[in-house]
């Protein structure tokens, strides 16, 4: 091996770091994701509590209750961990969000970009609904959205503010998904579906 | 790739953000992967390890770039194994770091990740050959003709930067 061209190639890497405030909001992102955990264990903890603490007497039928309620526990969960990616949605938006970076494409078409984003595997058309009235397309660009290839579009409402809007196809993760409001760090985020995709609103 | 001791978390994510940068040579994009890879991780409760944050990455980079995909394209006439762990080019006299990156630039991002993997991270090819499901000879076989990729760039843009002169 060459070794002199290797310790070039060692340093050049080592040059290139991640900006502070990226690291901050990772380690951030740590700190957050640990607190979500943790409610979701105590949740979970409580849930047990209110089920199996109570008059000794009436263990036994608490125990035919709960085999009663079995199915309505795991439709339960099944809202549960609905709402989970809901909020994981949330977070990711607002992350994104916070991150304000440029645009790709610049373009105030919806046309031009559905033509100019072609790693996308939907077509952006203006999209219609009432939270979306009173805005401008100013730019958009690629990002992901859990995991999966979505168009952050930069929209100038009336008031002069930047929202963004996330759009990616509406797949069978994002299918179960009710339309739903969270506000994250002081930014609220709308989620629905329309059209085969899938939407979330920071503002 | 094997790591038993659980890195320092600022350290794991500089280094998946090379690894991420070997891949796409994008800031923004790698930043975009790293965040979403390292939010799977901790959603997953992963073990913070190079091996498991890596294996994220490379499969958002993967699912984002479903065009170019890190297939490997092997010629048949690649130089056998004992030829390319011999006869590595010598790129010692090619060291001009701006002209480097942009040399970086033209390699395949399958070719950039061997050479991340192997000359950076220092992983064994037998190692990066089990992390990218790929035989050990091809790893070696990438590894050597992205040097020769790059020596063939580096020292065209010498020449060219002589007669410039």
């Amino acid at each position: 091996m060459s070794n002199n061209f290797d310790k070039h190639l060692r340093r050049h890497y080592s040059d290139q770091s991640l900006a502070p405030e990226v690291m901050q909001r990772l380690l951030e992102m740590q700190s957050i994701q640990a607190n979500v955990s943790s409610n979701r264990f105590d949740a979970i903890v409580n849930s047990f509590k209110e089920l199996f603490i109570g008059p000794q007497g009436v263990t036994v039928f608490a125990l035919v209750l709960v085999l009663l309620f079995a199915p309505l526990l795991v439709l339960n969960n099944a809202g549960v961990s609905q709402q989970n990616l809901l909020s994981n949605i949330a977070t990711e938006v607002a992350l994104n969000h916070h991150k304000q970076l440029p645009s790709d494409f610049v373009t105030e078409s919806y046309f031009e970009l559905t033509t100019a984003m072609d790693k996308l595997d939907f077509s952006i058309n203006k999209p219609l609904h009432e939270k979306l009235t009173g805005y401008q397309l100013t730019g958009a660009r690629y990002c992901s959205l859990q995991g999966q290839i979505a168009g952050q579009l930069k929209l100038r409402h009336d008031s002069g503010e930047l929202h963004t809007l996330y759009v990616t196809r509406l797949s069978e993760k994002f299918k179960g998904l009710n339309e739903s409001e969270q506000e994250i760090d002081g930014l609220k985020v709308s989620s629905w579906q329309a059209d085969g995709l899938f939407l979330s609103l920071a503002r | 790739m094997t790591e038993p001791e659980v890195q320092p978390v600022k350290e794991l994510l500089q280094s998946g953000f090379r690894y991420a940068l070997s891949l796409t040579r994008h800031q923004h994009q790698a930043e975009d992967i790293l965040q979403d890879a390292w939010l799977a991780v901790l959603k997953a409760n992963g073990s913070h390890t190079r091996p498991y944050l890596y294996a994220a990455i490379r499969t958002r980079f993967l699912n984002a770039n479903k065009r170019e995909q890190l297939v490997p394209f092997v010629s048949m006439d690649e130089a056998p194994e004992y030829q390319i762990q011999n006869q590595t080019p010598d790129l010692d006299d090619y060291v001009d770091h701006v002209l480097l990156d942009k040399s970086l630039g033209k390699l395949r991002s399958i070719e950039r990740e061997a050479l991340f993997l192997m000359v950076v991270e220092g992983y064994s090819a037998r190692e990066v050959a089990e992390f990218t499901g790929q035989p050990r000879g091809t790893v070696l076989s990438l590894v050597h003709r992205a040097k020769s990729k790059l020596k063939d760039m580096l020292s065209q843009a010498t020449v060219e930067n002589q007669h410039e002169q």
